[in-house]
């Protein structure tokens, strides 16, 4: 195994609001193609009420990035 | 991982967090609002805003995505000493993914409790073993999925990693 001799480092951002509806609306593209806007308004629907995260492929990441907005 | 205040507490939180990530290579986790101040409600972390980090080495081209939920909560006097810090944070659901470079999931560690989920209780994912179910198992670290990048052949990015996820 090689092992990098480099200068990794991880920081943290705590986003502001207006930036974190920006991150979950690309979330929510990218994993169920559909803007974050109408996500929010389907899963206030109860949409996905009956739906198996783990069935749905994206449905997991995008639950998982619901605190960025709620 | 107590504090005095609620920063202070995810602080210690989330310091452990940051070094085993950095084992893998750099980037953010990424806090959401209030995310170190608001005892209100479930807060998230993401890795690169749910970009995930991608890996080098015998892995390279590859990701590993990372997130959690947490809460921030007053300490419990019953449970922990109150003169550590009155404010800790608790873990509420994790996902840990392995992702080859086409997107494929080779495996997942997951924990969400919350919602419709048949799989309340923290289970492994092993897509190629059984594409449609899971395995029980006890709480993942998030160390131990950072292990689990590097046995997958990502490149550590610190020679000290074994020493680091074990401390972390």
């Amino acid at each position: 195994m090689s092992i990098a001799e480099s200068s990794a480092s991880v920081e943290v951002s705590e986003l502001t609001p207006e930036e974190a509806t920006a991150v979950f609306d690309r979330i929510v593209r990218s994993a169920l193609n559909l803007s974050g806007e109408q996500f929010l308004a389907d899963f206030d629907a109860g949409k996905f009420d009956d739906v198996e995260p783990d069935a749905h492929p994206g449905l997991l990441d995008v639950l998982m990035a619901l605190p960025l907005v709620r | 991982m107590p504090g005095a205040t609620p920063y202070q507490a995810v602080e210690a939180f989330l310091a452990p967090i940051e070094r085993a990530l950095a084992c893998l290579g750099t980037g953010k986790v990424v806090v959401s609002p209030r995310g170190r101040a608001d005892t209100s409600k479930t807060h998230s972390w993401t890795l690169n805003a749910g970009k995930g980090i991608v890996l080098r080495g015998q892995a390279a081209g590859s990701r590993f995505l990372a997130s959690m939920h947490y809460r921030i909560i007053p300490t419990d006097p019953e449970k922990y000493d109150v003169e550590q810090g009155r404010w800790r944070v608790t873990t509420s659901a994790y996902l840990y993914e392995f992702r080859a470079p086409d997107n494929a999931k080779l495996w997942a560690m997951h924990w969400h409790p919350a919602g419709k989920s048949h799989a309340t209780f923290p289970h492994l994912h092993l897509y190629t073993v059984r594409p449609d179910g899971n395995f029980v198992t006890p709480r993942q670290t998030l160390e131990s999925a950072v292990q689990w990048c590097i046995e997958m052949g990502a490149e550590p990015q610190n020679s000290q990693w074994r020493t680091v996820l074990a401390e972390s």
